[in-house]
C-alpha cells in the first residue's frame, strides 16, 4: 500500500496532538478539538499520521463533555461515558463500557474498527459511516441497555454498513 | 475524618437535593458532635437559610465577609436548635462574580480553624458559582437523582472535579423511588454507580416528609418516621468516618449486583 510511502515522508502531522498530551486528555478538550478539527479536512495529512501507527493510551474514564482526538489508535482503559467522545484516525479500543460516541477511521482509514468490552454506544462512526442504535419505544431506561450488552463486541464496516459482532466470534458463528 | 475538612455538595443539575442534603447532613454531623459550618455558595439565589429556618437572623453575608465589610464571626449564624451548627449565608442581592475562587479558598481555610467540618452548598451549573464552591474544598459529594439527565450532569461534574484536584468524589443518589425501580421504570442505585464509577456514600428514598419539613424550616433528619431521614443519618455517620453498612436500606438491585460481584451468577 502507499501507506509506507507516506510514512517515510512525514511522521508528525500538522495540527495533531503530540503523544505527550495523552495525560491531560479531556482537560482542555476544546483546544485539542479545534487544532485537530482544522486538520480533519486535509485527508493526506492524516494518512501520514495513520501510517505512523501510534497508539494513545487513556488510563481513565472519559466523562460527559470530555473528548479525545488522536490521529492514530486510541485505547481507553476505563469507560467512555455518554456525552464523551473518542475520535481516532485508526481503531478505538475501549476496555470498559462504551456509552458515548466513538469514531474510528476518522480519516477514512480502511479497516478501522471499534472494540468495546461493553458496547452500549448510542452512536458509532466508522470512517464516513454513521450507525445509531435502534430507537426504543418510549425511550426505556437503562435496564435495556444493560441487557443488550452481553460481552465484548467489535464494530466494523462491511459493504459500507457498520456491522457489530461479538468478539471474539463465538465458535461456529458465521462471520 | 482526620482534621478539619471542607466538603462541597455539588451536582451539575439543579433541584436534585444539594441544599436539602447540606442542611440535613450538616445537622447530622452537628448531632454527632462535630463543630459544623454550612456555607451557602449559591450567591444570588440563597436558600440554605430558609431551609434551616434562619432567614430572619441574617445581618451580614458571605460577600460582606470577603469584601472586608464585616468580620467572619459577625456573619456566622448560630443555629437555634442544634449546638455546634452554624451558617454562613449567601448574599441575595449580589451575583456569583461578587466572590472569587481565591477568596473562597481563604475563607474555607479560616473556617477550618474554628470548625471540624465545612459543608459548602454549591449552585447548579458549571460556571463561576461552581468554581467558587469547589475552590476551598478538600473533598466533594456528588448528588444526583436516578434519572438520565441528572446522571449525565453528575458525570460531567466529576470530570471537572478531577481537573480541580478533587479526584475521588463520593456519591449520594437522592429521591430514589423504590416502586418505580421495582417496575423497571427508574434506574436503580447500582445502575447509577455503574455509570459514574465512584464510591457510593448512600442513597436517599423519595419521601414527602422531606418536603414538608423543609417548608417548615426544620431539617427532616430529626424525624423518626422517615426513611429518608434514616438514610441521611447513616450518610452523616459515614461522612464522619463511621463504617455504616449500605445494605441496611438497599433497594432491590443492590443484592443482584453483590451476587454478580461475588460470582454467584447473574442478577
Ligand atoms: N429525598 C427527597 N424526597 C422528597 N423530596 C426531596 C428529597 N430531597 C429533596 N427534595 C425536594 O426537592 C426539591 C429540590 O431540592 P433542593 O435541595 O432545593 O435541590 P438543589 O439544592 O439541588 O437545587 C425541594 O423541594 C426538596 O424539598
Ligand atoms: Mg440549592
Amino acid at each position: 500500500m502507499n501507506l509506507r510511502v507516506v510514512r517515510s515522508r512525514r511522521r508528525q502531522p500538522a495540527g495533531a496532538r503530540p503523544p505527550g498530551d495523552a495525560g491531560e486528555a479531556g482537560g482542555t478538550p476544546s483546544a485539542g478539538a479545534s487544532r485537530t478539527g482544522q486538520a480533519a479536512g486535509q485527508a493526506g495529512t492524516f494518512e501520514a499520521a495513520w501510517a505512523d501507527e501510534r497508539t494513545l493510551l487513556v488510563r481513565k474514564t472519559l466523562r460527559c463533555g470530555q473528548e479525545v482526538r488522536y490521529p492514530g489508535n486510541v485505547v481507553v482503559l476505563g469507560d467512555v461515558n455518554a456525552g464523551a467522545r473518542v475520535v481516532a484516525g485508526g481503531d478505538v479500543i475501549v476496555v470498559g463500557a462504551l456509552r458515548g460516541l466513538a469514531h474510528a477511521g476518522a480519516m477514512d482509514t480502511p479497516g478501522a474498527v471499534v472494540y468495546a468490552h461493553r458496547l452500549q454506544a448510542t452512536q458509532l462512526r466508522i470512517g464516513p459511516t454513521v450507525a445509531r442504535s435502534p430507537d426504543r419505544p418510549g425511550g426505556a431506561p437503562d435496564a435495556d441497555r444493560r441487557s443488550a450488552a452481553q460481552g465484548p463486541e467489535i464494530a466494523r464496516l462491511r459493504d459500507g454498513m457498520v456491522v457489530i459482532e461479538p468478539f471474539p466470534a463465538p465458535p461456529g458463528g458465521g462471520g | 475524618m482526620d482534621g478539619p475538612t471542607a466538603i462541597v455538595i455539588t451536582s451539575g443539575k439543579g433541584g436534585v437535593g444539594k441544599t436539602t442534603l447540606t442542611a440535613n447532613l450538616g445537622t447530622g454531623l452537628a448531632l454527632l458532635g462535630k463543630r459544623t459550618v454550612l456555607v451557602d455558595a449559591d450567591i444570588g439565589l440563597r436558600n440554605l437559610d430558609v431551609v434551616l429556618g434562619l432567614e430572619n437572623r441574617i445581618v451580614f453575608d458571605i460577600v460582606d465577609v470577603v469584601d472586608g465589610f464585616c468580620r467572619l464571626k459577625q456573619a456566622l449564624i448560630k443555629d437555634k436548635r442544634f449546638e455546634g451548627l452554624h451558617l454562613l449565608p449567601a448574599a441575595q442581592t449580589k451575583d456569583k462574580s461578587a466572590v472569587s475562587p481565591e477568596q473562597m479558598e481563604r475563607l474555607c481555610k479560616e473556617l477550618k480553624q474554628e470548625f471540624d467540618v465545612v459543608l459548602i452548598d454549591s449552585p447548579a451549573g458549571i460556571e463561576q458559582g461552581f468554581r467558587n464552591a469547589v475552590a476551598g474544598a478538600d473533598a466533594a459529594v456528588i448528588v444526583t437523582t436516578p434519572d438520565v439527565a441528572a446522571v449525565r450532569d453528575a458525570d460531567r461534574i466529576i470530570g471537572l472535579l478531577e481537573a480541580e484536584g478533587l479526584g475521588e468524589p463520593r456519591l449520594v443518589v437522592n429521591r430514589v423511588r423504590t416502586d418505580l425501580v421495582r417496575r423497571g421504570e427508574m434506574m436503580d442505585v447500582d445502575d447509577v454507580v455503574d455509570i459514574l464509577a465512584v464510591d457510593l456514600l448512600g442513597f436517599v428514598p423519595e419521601d414527602e416528609r422531606v418536603v414538608i419539613a423543609t417548608n417548615r424550616g426544620e431539617p427532616a433528619i430529626m424525624r423518626q418516621d422517615s426513611p429518608a431521614a434514616q438514610a441521611m443519618r447513616d450518610i452523616s455517620r459515614r461522612l464522619a468516618g463511621e463504617a455504616v453498612p449500605l445494605a441496611e436500606t438497599a433497594p432491590p438491585g443492590f443484592w443482584s449486583r453483590l451476587r454478580r460481584v461475588l460470582g454467584l451468577g447473574a442478577g
